[in-house]
C-alpha cells in the first residue's frame, strides 16, 4: 500500500514539474520584469568617477542601454533630455542616470551627450555585456527607471511612438511630481478632432455671433440654423438661435424653438425666459412677456436684456417711471456699475 | 451740308428728350444758399435710404467750396481720399487697400446716398469685393464668410497690420471661429507647423474643390512640402500601396496635431490593423495573409509589436527591402553569413550576437560560454537566418521560438525546443537532439543518443529546396 502511494506520489511529482516545464513557467523571460528590485552593481564611468546602482541610495534612477551607432539611440537619447528639461531643476539633484553602452569609442557621441545632458550622465563601458545581462537586456535601446526604492518602474524597450511620452511620465512619477498624464495616458493617442458635431457647431456659432456683432442678421440667422442643424441638443445653439430670431422680429418661430430648449443651468434657464418674453412682447402679449422677464430675473439676474425687455414692455404701458429703472439697471450691467 | 444740319439738330433734340431735358428748368440760384438739396435741386442726392451724413444734414459745405457764386460753380474742397480722410479716420496701418492707393473711396463707396449699407457700389460686401477680386468661384467646398458673401469677417475693407488686410494675424484669425481647434491644440504636444500660424498653407481660405478646402488633394498636398518622403514614396523598390492613393497620408497621420510623433493618427499598431486586419493585395501576383492571424492569442510577441511599433522593422512610407523592411533581411532559411545582410535586426540587438564566438551576458543562448547564435548564423556556408528558429511578429513560445518552422516542401520542420532555468535543448528536424547550459557546458564531442523515429511528425517531401518561410 506504502509503495504504491509513494508511486502515486511520485508520477503526481513529476507530471506537476513536467508541467511547468513544459507550460515554461520556471523560466521567465530574460529581461527584468516591472516591479522587480533592480539587481545592485558598481562600475567606473568613462571620466574615471564611481558609479554605485544602490537599492537604498534614496535616488531615482535612470538606466539607459544605448548604442552610439544606432539611430533609435540617438533618438531616445533626444527624448530622455527632453523629459530631464522638463523637471524642475531642483528636482534634478534626486537623480541618477546612466547610459550604459559598448561602443564608448565613439567620441562624437560621448561629447554630444556631454554637451547636451541637462543634468549629470554616467557613461558606462559595458563591453563585456555584464551590466547588459544582469538586467537582461536583449536590445537598445532599453530604458529602465526605478524609484527611490530600487523598484523597476518602466521598462522600455525600443523607440515606439510613445517612448517620450511614457519615460516622461514615468520619471515624474519616480519624482513624485504631480502629472496630468499617468503613464497608461501617455500611450494612449490624442489628436485634434475637429470634425465632431461640437466642433462644427460652435464653428458656425461663433460665425454667427460675428455676423450679428455686425448686424447682419438675416446671415447670423443662417450661420446659428446650421449650427442647430447639426447640434440640435445643445442649449446654447438654440438660445443663439432663438434671440437671433427675435432680433429680426421672427417672434413665432423663437418661441417654437426655445420652448423645447432643455436648459440645464441657471443662466440658460434665464435665457429661455428671455427669449419667451422678448417674443411675447413683440407679438403683443404684454403680460406673459413681463412674466417671462421676471422669472428669467430671478433665475440670473446679471443679464441686460432682460431689463431692456422689461424696460420696453413698460413704455407700451406708458409707464415711463418703470422703464426708466429698467433700462437704467440694463446700462448699469452692461457698463457693469453698481 | 443744309441735311447735315438738320439729322445733327433732330438728334440733338432727341438726345436733349432721352435725358430729361424736357423737364421745366430750375433757374441756377446766383447767390449763396442755406443747402443745394431743395424739393427742386439736387434731390437725386438724397432719393436713396443710405445718406451720407453731411448730405442728409444739408451741410455741403462739409466737401464742396464755391467758384464763383454767380456763375454757380463750385468744387471739391479737396482730393481724394484726403478730403474723406478730413472726417474719416486717416490710413496709418502698413497694409491698405490697393484701390484706396489709387486715391479713390468711390470706387466702392456712393458718395451722397446709396440703397446699399455703407453706401456701397453693390448690394452685398461680397458682391461690391468681387467686381476685382475673383475668389472661389464654382469651388466645390468654399468657405462659410466666402459663401455668404461676408469677406469683411476675415479681411479689412480698408486698411490693417497684417497681410492680406487681415482683421487678426493668422495665428488668431482661424480659431477665432474654429474655437475647437484652438481649445483641443492647447493640451496636445506634437502640432503640425502651419497649424501653429499658417492654415492658409494647406487650406484655400476662399474655398476649393478639394475636401476641407485644400489646396491640393492628399498626398500631393503633403508632398508639396515634404519632399523626401514623396521620393521615398515613389522611388522606392517596394512601395506601400496605401501611401500613394487618394486620401493615402490621412490613413495614418492627423494633419494637425497629435500627442505623438509623427503626428499619428492612432497607435501604430490600431493603424496598420485597420487595413491588414484583412488579407491585402500586394501586387496582382501576391496577396499578403492578414497580419492579425500572426498575433492573435499569441503568448508572446516580438518588442515592437508588444510596444505597438510596426513602424520599428518597417519603413512605412516605402523600402529598398522586401516586405518595406527597415533594413536587410534575408528572405530564405540559409544564407551564407555577411553582417549586412541583417541591417534590420542590428538596429536594435548588438551585432556581437553573431559576431562573437563566445559571449557570457550578452545571450542566453549558449552552452557555458559558447555562443549559440555564432554557432548557427555565422557560416560561409548554409548558415541559418534568424527565421530559421525565430518567429518574427509573435510564437507561443518564450525567445519567439518557432514550433515548427517551413523548408522547402516540408511545411511543419519541428523545432521541438524546451527551456530549462539555465539553458534548454532543441530537437529539429536540421540535427540530433541537443542540449545546452550556460552553467555546465553540455560536452558535444560525446555523440547523442539516437532519437527515436517521429513518422508521424516528420513527413519529409521535397527536402533541399530552400524555401522563405515568412
Amino acid at each position: 500500500m506504502k509503495t504504491t502511494r509513494s508511486i502515486v506520489l511520485a508520477a503526481v511529482v513529476v507530471l506537476i514539474f513536467s508541467t511547468v516545464i513544459s507550460e515554461g513557467v520556471s523560466t521567465p523571460p530574460r529581461r527584468i520584469p516591472e516591479g522587480a528590485l533592480v539587481p545592485e552593481f558598481s562600475a567606473v564611468d568613462t571620466t574615471g568617477k564611481p558609479f554605485v546602482c544602490r537599492r537604498s541610495s534614496g535616488q531615482v534612477l535612470i538606466l539607459a542601454f544605448l548604442s552610439s551607432e544606432k539611430k533609435r539611440s540617438l533618438e531616445a537619447v533626444e527624448d530622455i533630455f527632453g523629459a530631464l528639461s522638463s523637471i524642475p531643476p531642483e528636482r534634478l539633484t534626486s537623480l541618477e542616470i546612466a547610459f550604459i553602452m559598448q561602443n564608448v569609442d565613439n567620441r562624437q557621441f560621448i561629447e554630444s551627450i556631454q554637451e547636451k545632458a541637462p543634468t549629470v550622465v554616467h557613461i558606462l563601458d559595458d563591453d563585456q555585456y555584464d551590466i547588459w545581462g544582469r538586467l537582461g537586456v536583449i536590445a537598445t535601446p532599453t530604458v529602465l527607471i526605478c524609484d527611490r526604492g530600487g523598484k523597476v518602474l518602466c521598462v522600455k524597450p525600443g523607440h515606439a511612438y510613445d517612448f517620450a511620452p511614457v519615460v516622461k511620465s514615468r520619471l515624474f512619477q519616480a519624482l513624485e511630481i504631480p502629472y496630468d498624464d499617468g503613464a497608461d495616458k501617455a500611450a494612449t493617442v490624442r489628436t485634434v478632432a475637429n470634425s465632431t458635431v461640437s466642433a462644427r457647431a460652435k464653428r458656425h456659432l461663433q460665425m454667427a455671433q460675428l455676423l450679428a456683432r455686425k448686424d447682419k442678421i438675416s446671415s447670423a440667422i443662417e450661420q446659428a440654423q446650421m449650427a442647430y442643424e447639426i447640434d440640435p441638443n445643445s442649449p446654447k445653439v438654440a438660445l443663439e438661435l432663438g434671440e437671433l430670431l427675435c432680433r429680426a422680429g421672427q417672434a413665432q418661430k423663437a418661441i417654437k424653438l426655445v420652448s423645447s430648449v432643455a436648459a440645464q443651468n441657471n443662466r440658460d434657464k434665464a435665457r429661455v425666459n428671455l427669449a419667451l418674453g422678448w417674443a411675447n412682447r413683440q407679438i403683443g402679449k404684454l403680460e406673459k412677456a413681463e412674466e417671462f422677464l421676471q422669472q428669467g430675473i430671478g433665475q440670473d439676474p446679471t443679464l441686460p436684456r432682460l431689463y431692456f425687455e422689461l424696460g420696453r414692455i413698460y413704455q407700451q404701458r406708458k409707464d415711463s417711471e418703470k422703464a426708466m429703472q429698467a433700462y437704467f439697471r440694463a446700462l448699469q450691467l452692461i457698463y457693469q456699475e453698481d | 451740308m443744309r441735311k447735315l444740319s438738320t439729322v445733327l439738330l433732330i438728334f440733338i433734340g432727341l438726345s436733349s428728350y432721352a435725358l430729361g431735358a424736357e423737364k421745366p428748368q430750375v433757374e441756377r440760384p446766383t447767390t449763396e444758399q442755406e443747402t443745394c438739396i431743395t424739393e427742386e435741386c439736387h434731390t437725386e442726392h438724397t432719393s436713396k435710404p443710405v445718406i451720407h451724413d453731411p448730405v442728409s444734414e444739408g451741410s455741403c459745405e462739409a466737401c464742396h467750396e464755391t467758384v464763383d457764386v454767380k456763375e454757380h460753380t463750385y468744387k471739391l474742397t479737396g482730393e481724394e481720399p484726403g478730403i474723406c480722410m478730413e472726417c474719416h479716420d486717416e490710413l496709418s496701418k502698413e497694409f491698405v487697400h490697393s484701390a484706396l492707393d489709387d486715391g479713390t473711396c468711390n470706387q466702392c463707396h456712393e458718395t451722397h446716398s446709396s440703397e446699399n449699407q455703407f453706401r456701397l457700389l453693390a448690394p452685398t460686401v461680397g458682391d461690391m469685393c468681387a467686381e476685382c477680386h475673383e475668389v472661389a468661384i464654382d469651388a466645390t467646398h468654399v468657405h462659410g464668410p466666402t459663401s455668404v458673401g461676408e469677406c469683411t469677417l476675415c479681411h479689412d475693407a480698408h486698411e490693417s497690420n497684417h497681410e492680406d488686410r487681415l482683421v487678426l494675424g493668422l495665428d488668431e484669425l482661424c480659431v477665432f471661429c474654429h474655437v475647437t481647434t484652438k481649445e483641443e491644440l492647447e493640451g496636445i504636444e506634437f502640432v503640425h507647423e502651419p497649424t501653429q500660424d499658417n492654415c492658409i498653407g494647406c487650406h484655400d481660405p476662399h474655398g476649393a474643390d478639394n475636401w476641407k478646402m485644400l489646396k491640393a488633394e492628399t498626398p500631393e498636398m503633403c508632398f508639396s512640402c515634404h519632399e523626401e518622403i514623396q521620393t521615398m514614396v515613389q522611388a522606392s523598390k517596394h512601395k506601400h500601396n496605401a501611401v500613394s492613393e487618394p486620401g493615402g497620408c490621412l490613413k495614418c497621420h492627423t494633419p494637425h496635431a497629435s500627442s505623438v510623433r509623427p503626428l499619428l493618427a492612432s497607435v501604430p499598431t490600431t493603424l496598420c490593423l485597420s487595413c491588414h486586419k484583412e488579407p491585402q493585395g500586394v501586387s496582382i501576383d501576391e496577396v499578403l495573409p492578414a497580419f492579425i492571424d500572426q498575433i492573435k492569442d499569441k503568448k508572446y510577441l516580438h518588442g515592437p509589436i508588444q510596444e505597438n511599433d510596426c513602424g520599428g522593422c518597417h519603413l512605412t512610407h516605402g523600402s529598398e527591402h522586401f516586405r518595406i523592411l527597415a533594413g536587410a533581411y534575408p528572405e530564405g532559411f540559409y544564407t551564407s553569413f555577411d553582417e549586412t545582410k541583417y541591417e534590420l535586426c542590428f538596429g536594435c540587438h548588438e551585432r556581437t550576437l553573431v559576431q562573437a564566438a563566445t559571449a557570457d551576458g550578452l545571450t542566453d543562448f549558449r552552452n557555458g560560454n559558447q555562443n549559440l547564435h555564432f554557432l548557427h548564423v555565422n557560416k560561409e556556408r548554409r548558415g541559418r537566418t534568424c527565421r530559421a528558429c525565430h518567429q518574427t511578429h509573435a510564437s507561443d513560445q518564450l525567445k519567439h521560438i518557432r514550433k515548427s518552422v517551413p523548408y522547402g516542401g516540408w511545411k511543419d520542420l519541428p523545432i521541438n525546443f524546451s527551456k530549462t532555468d539555465t539553458g534548454g535543448s532543441c530537437d529539429p528536424g536540421c540535427h540530433l537532439a541537443k542540449d545546452y547550459d550556460r552553467l555546465s557546458a553540455v560536452d558535444y564531442t560525446v555523440k547523442p543518443a539516437r532519437r527515436k523515429p517521429r513518422p508521424n511528425l516528420r513527413a519529409r517531401s521535397g527536402i533541399g529546396q530552400i524555401s522563405s518561410p515568412r
